[in-house]
């Protein structure tokens, strides 16, 4: 993919999304205008907890939250408002590749669970979630027959790797790490048969941020090689190879080069920090708000995918903004304690 | 030198210019004016109304306020129809010489080519200020301005290709 478009194709492309996304932005919209405000998300923090469900009945939450009590009615009720935004997210944008887009985490996240209940054999029915686009019974039978089966034929070729991973004798910190990069790896292939540029160059910012974490906390663990070949996703804007190289390289080499990427300004902290805990606290917070600051590029976008999939992101944060507040609430916390809980990057995205 | 003058007022009196008589060139010219201003409206509003479509399924309230954003990039296919019908005004079309017939033809490009594409932008603009409209109905007013500031290219399309219409010898 080019980095730079020509004008008139850029041009083109923006009059071709209008016919396709139109009418999904123009739901959304509407949609926009009932996110919460950062004066109710305060005035949640500050209220007890029955203050806060009375707050809320004033929005779109009020119906899913009604007569909560327990923590799970509010857990029941903030899932099932998430389901109906998926429904509304499958609703209005048929025919194309945003809810896979979107599910995907998901999926991915099943897919986890089952490997989870494989190594523990722990009763992990609770985990699973409702909201991939693939049945969670079918990824069963999928995962223990190791075979894609019923699943959408780009399932094939990842249950082979899982195949490979899953060798007797194989560490499931490996099998982990490498599902988190066949979910980078699909999560491209996806945006790419999107063909929203945004989608890829967000997709690519997330694998690069993923690598960069896996070699510093690789290099702080002393991992080798195999451990990188593993875990390392492609597709990234910094060459997986040369990351390899990198992390196995000599710090003086990895720092000078590190910071001579656009991530430099990030990693500055963290390589040049003594104490490895405070850098890696710091790089989180960084690459958190660097995945932000790409999320609210979405804005300018105003007619395309970008839109839709910003307003499913701003759901997703606000959600789990609510869920420590009313949980805090309900442990008894106290104001100052809770809002401490909430990622200042979080609180960055409310509207 | 008379011999270039004799030449030149030869060429400009002509009945024909590139094998099409003044009358061809002058309906030319009024069909492209009207082509433009039409295709370009026309693309314009199915853009605005994808997105008013997508508003209005999840708040019919708005229907009022959608309107205007909604005529707005229509206003370009107006201007190509009082292009075409100035033509026939201006010009008496059975007497008009080669040369002015192309003359005419050129005059209406302005129209042809800024109204086609401002109306398209304009449509784009309207969208988006639809947004502005979906979340706060009282912001129409500031809504229009945006789309509003588009239109100005094509009333000065217009205005430029009536100024031109003065100037053509009939």
């Amino acid at each position: 993919m080019m980095d730079v478009e020509p004008d008139l194709t850029r041009a083109m492309k923006t009059f071709r999304r209008v016919p396709k996304y139109g009418h999904a932005v123009g739901r959304v919209m509407v949609h926009e205008s009932t996110l919460l405000n950062r004066q109710r998300m305060e005035r949640l923090l500050e209220f007890p907890f029955e203050e806060s469900l009375a707050v809320l009945m004033e929005t779109e939450y009020g119906r899913y939250l009604e007569g909560a009590k327990v923590a799970s009615d509010v857990e029941e009720g903030l899932l099932e408002f998430l389901r109906d935004q998926y429904g509304l997210l499958d609703d209005i944008c048929k025919g194309t590749f945003v809810p896979r887009f979107m599910r995907l985490k998901y999926d991915f996240h099943n897919l986890k669970v089952l490997l989870k209940r494989r190594y523990t054999d722990g009763a992990v029915e609770d985990l699973f979630s409702g909201l991939g686009s693939i049945d969670v019974h079918r990824m069963k039978e999928s995962f223990e027959a190791s075979h894609a089966g019923d699943l959408p034929p780009e399932w094939e070729k990842l249950m082979l790797t899982l195949k490979e991973a899953l060798q007797p004798g194989g560490n499931p910190q490996e099998v982990d790490s490498t599902v988190d990069r066949l979910f980078l790896e699909e999560r491209l292939a996806v945006a790419k048969r999107e063909r929203s540029r945004f989608l890829v160059d967000f997709s690519r910012a997330c694998i690069d941020v993923a690598n960069l974490k896996i070699i510093l906390r690789g290099r702080m663990l002393e991992k080798e090689k195999g451990y990188y070949d593993a875990a390392l996703a492609s597709g990234g804007r910094l060459d997986r190879r040369e990351l390899i190289q990198l992390a196995l390289d000599t710090q003086e080499r990895l720092t000078a080069r590190l910071l001579a990427t656009r991530y430099g300004r990030m990693l500055e902290d963290v390589l040049k920090t003594d104490s490895e805990e405070a850098g890696l606290t710091s790089l989180d917070r960084g690459f958190e708000e660097y995945l932000l600051e790409k999320l609210s590029g979405m804005k300018r976008m105003a007619l395309g995918p970008e839109r839709i999939i910003r307003y499913i992101i701003t759901r997703e944060n606000e959600v789990a903004l609510l869920r420590i507040t009313l949980m805090g609430k309900l442990h008894g916390l106290a104001p100052r304690v809770i809002q401490e809980r909430l990622s200042p990057a979080f609180l960055k995205g409310v509207v | 030198m008379l011999a270039a003058v004799q030449v030149s007022k030869e060429i400009t009196q002509a009945a024909t210019w590139g094998g099409l008589t003044g009358f061809q060139w002058a309906i030319f010219g009024a069909a492209t004016a009207f082509i433009g201003g039409g295709m370009g409206s026309a693309i314009g509003i199915t853009y605005v109304s994808n997105v008013a479509s997508g508003i209005l399924v999840e708040d019919p309230d708005k229907f009022g306020s959608m309107l205007p954003l909604l005529a707005i990039p229509g206003t370009q296919g107006i201007y190509g129809l009082i292009t075409a019908i100035l033509v026939t005004i201006f010009f008496n079309l059975s007497e008009l010489s080669g040369f002015s017939g192309l003359l005419v033809f050129f005059a209406c490009l302005p129209v042809a080519f800024v109204c086609c594409v401002s109306a398209i932008y304009q449509g784009l603009t309207a969208a988006s200020a639809a947004g502005m409209v979906a979340r706060r109905t009282e912001e129409l007013g500031k809504a229009m301005v945006l789309p509003a500031l588009v239109e100005t290219y094509a009333v000065f399309s217009l205005i430029l290709t009536i100024y031109l219409f003065t100037r053509i010898p009939k």
